[in-house]
């Protein structure tokens, strides 16, 4: 198999005959269906659990906040400020994640793109979702922890945040660290890796097209 | 939606069956002997049938199940979180386990297989095209590159390919 004609000839004579093809009965094909769509509902309900949920948690319990110590006004004040700074990014998270989906299913009416461009559409999406995660993460976590260690000094610790400054200091960094951890782990398997996977063609792409 | 008879399913049984060879190549290519190579297999099937009801007969049924399968492969790749393969072919084919009943044909499928799998994404796309006769237009117009740049590829691969393979002999 030396030349590369003799290489193709080998292919044509042999390709078809290399694997026991068997053919897809209609009972496989419905249970690849089946796993499919039961798989794509799985990631979208991973999705959800992992954004939204939180959220809802976090509106729970500022909302339960406010009205239990309804008239406490630092309370009242900093559960209103939590509730406020979720809001947005709750919609722009189910906006980014509805066009995340959408990605993924077929466009009846929209011709079907070729390799190049659906490896640019593919990262243009993901690096779309992943900056504004980013910089969502970026100014969420520390305001969202600050609030955190005010609540729960005010409510928990004689004296509150005022008369503990070092502890909640050391209380707030924690936090932040791991929420950082968890947030670091999270992007680097669902959109760093990924990212690098798409980076590497589109790489290729540019570096033969030259 | 093209259609040869009146069941659905049926009518892209019958497609898919006529041409399953294609998703077998596709797979082979990408992800042969890789623990994912049967949930690659389902993936792009589950594709096609997703896309079937788009398919117009504009162009061959061969054409559109490479585009989808070829799509469905690359996409797949962006979830594995090592890079790309780039062991040499001489280590891998010493590695061959020799079993008794093989044949020197299976053996040197394999070794093709092994020597392709040392390409790019793209690349391997290109070289399957090339190998199942498709013109530099089709090509081209599958992968999302120029004519030119199919052809120079092709040059590099060839080289490539037949270099990978002369060392393993």
């Amino acid at each position: 198999m030396e030349s590369f004609e003799n290489i193709k000839k080998y292919w044509e004579k042999n390709a078809g005959e290399e694997v026991g093809f068997i053919p897809v009965s209609r009972q496989s094909l419905e249970e690849v269906i089946r796993k499919k769509i039961s798989k794509e509902q799985k990631i979208v309900i991973e999705y959800f659990w992992a954004s939204f949920v939180f959220q809802v948690a976090t509106y729970a319990f500022l909302s339960h906040l406010f009205i239990k110590y309804w008239g406490n006004n630092f309370i009242m004040f900093w559960s209103v400020a939590g509730i406020i700074l979720y809001v947005p990014f709750t919609f722009m998270l189910l906006h980014k994640i509805k066009s995340m989906k959408m990605m993924t299913s077929v466009k009846l009416n929209s011709p079907l793109p070729d390799i190049v461009n659906n490896v640019k559409n593919q990262h243009r999406v993901l690096f779309s979702f992943f900056r504004f995660k980013r910089n969502f993460e970026l100014f969420l976590i520390p305001a969202s922890c600050f609030i955190f260690i005010l609540l729960v000094f005010k409510l928990y610790v004689p004296g509150g945040a005022e008369a503990n400054l070092a502890g909640c200091i050391v209380s707030y960094i924690i936090l932040v660290s791991i929420f950082c951890l968890a947030v670091y782990a999270e992007n680097k398997k669902r959109f760093k890796g990924p990212l690098r996977q798409l980076e590497l063609i589109l790489e290729d792409v540019e570096k033969n097209n030259g | 939606m093209y259609m040869i008879n009146g069941d659905y399913k049926e009518d892209f049984l019958q497609h898919i069956n006529s041409n399953t060879g294609i998703i077998h190549r596709v797979c082979n290519i990408y992800f042969n002997g890789s623990p994912e190579r049967e949930d690659v297999f389902q993936e792009i099937l589950y594709q096609l049938w997703k896309s079937y009801p788009a398919f117009k007969g504009a162009s061959r049924f061969s054409t559109w199940m490479y585009r989808i399968a070829l799509n469905t492969a690359i996409t797949y790749i962006k979830k594995r979180n090592r890079t790309p393969h780039k062991e040499e072919l001489n280590e891998t084919y010493h590695q061959l386990p020799e079993s008794a009943g093989e044949d020197h044909q299976e053996i040197n499928m394999r070794l093709l297989y092994t020597a392709i799998d040392t390409l790019s994404p793209i690349d391997k796309a290109i070289v399957l095209l090339y190998l199942e006769d498709y013109s530099y237009e089709e090509i081209a117009l599958i992968t999302g590159l120029t004519k030119t740049n199919i052809s120079v590829r092709l040059v590099r691969i060839k080289r490539k390919l037949e270099q990978q393979l002369k060392n393993s002999i």
